[in-house]
């Protein structure tokens, strides 16, 4: 690798930083936004966290993310050994499908919140709890195009360093959204069932 | 398996195993059904814990390897979110009780 790729690539990851670090003050304000809502006014006669959540289906999202944080920890680590594309594919493809799992019953989770009457116009907190957990999920989902766009350039190109360098700041951005899933299962779900 | 690639996965098995228990301890301290105020502690800590631990292990930062620019920009972040999450929580609720407001029905 030349000087000045492997100095292109810092600047690139730096920047990435500086996005993902932007995002996280983002995600502040939405927690931030979703404590002052955790009150008689914010609840505004609605349904309330303690009746609407259960544990089961958010320890099974939250062992399907922190899977797929390991998962994903695995097509790094193929990468950066010289594994070959397919071992790198093949890690990468179970994390698109644990990333897709978890929208699935995100979107079950919402839809049965719904069904008894807990829309985000409902309330100050279900606006405050649809606006954080569904940013939340919106990344989920644009990780998942990301993810199908690395293996199609991986299929096309090879792991050139390119494709490397992307598949480094991908690595990132997935790691960094099981951080912040981390305060939504705890101050979210457990904050509320405790 | 080269030695190298040994050391790499046991970092990340580490980190994964470290979160999964740091995850179950919190989801215990519920289903324990701890007192509401000792949980919602118990739960914080562990999960900022757990955030420092994910850092460490899948994002790699680390006070002696990483660049230091990268752990200013780092720090810098977490101050500021620091600043204007407590802050929105301080004044808001201090507004709460300063100012009367009926329940409403």
């Amino acid at each position: 690798m030349s000087a000045m790729t492997h100095t292109a690539e810092d600047r690139a990851l730096y920047g990435f930083w500086v996005f993902m670090m932007s995002d996280l003050i983002l995600f502040g304000l939405m927690f931030a936004t979703y404590g002052t809502m955790l009150t008689t006014w914010g609840f505004a006669s609605g349904p309330e966290p303690s009746e609407l959540f259960s544990m089961g289906p958010v320890a099974i999202e939250t062992a399907i993310l922190l899977v797929s944080s390991l998962t994903f920890g695995l097509a790094t680590l193929a990468l950066k050994h010289g594994q070959g594309r397919g071992v790198i594919a093949l890690w990468l493809v179970i994390t698109l499908a644990l990333g897709l799992g978890f929208l699935a019953m995100e979107l079950r989770d919402f839809a049965e919140m719904a069904a008894e009457g807990a829309v985000p116009q409902r309330s100050g907190w279900l606006s405050a709890f649809f606006g954080l957990v569904s940013l939340h999920g919106l990344h989920v989902a644009a990780g998942c195009v990301w993810i199908m766009v690395m293996l199609a350039q991986l299929a096309v190109f090879g792991p050139t360093l390119d494709v490397a360098s992307r598949l480094s700041r991908l690595g990132l951005f997935w790691h960094f959204l099981d951080v912040i899933w981390i305060g939504i299962f705890s101050v979210v779900y457990l904050g509320a069932l405790a | 398996m080269t030695p190298e690639y040994k050391q790499d996965l046991k970092a990340y098995g580490l980190g994964f195993f470290g979160a999964l228990v740091l995850t179950a301890l919190a989801f215990a301290a519920v289903w324990a059904g701890l007192p509401r105020t000792l949980a919602l502690w118990v739960i914080g800590a562990l999960a900022i814990v757990q955030a420092f631990w994910q850092m460490r292990y899948f994002l790699h930062l680390s006070l002696r390897e990483t660049p230091k620019d990268r752990l200013w920009l780092v720090a810098f972040a977490l101050l500021v979110l620091a600043l204007m999450v407590l802050g929105t929580l301080w004044v808001l609720f201090n507004l709460q009780h300063m100012v009367p407001m009926q329940m409403p029905e």
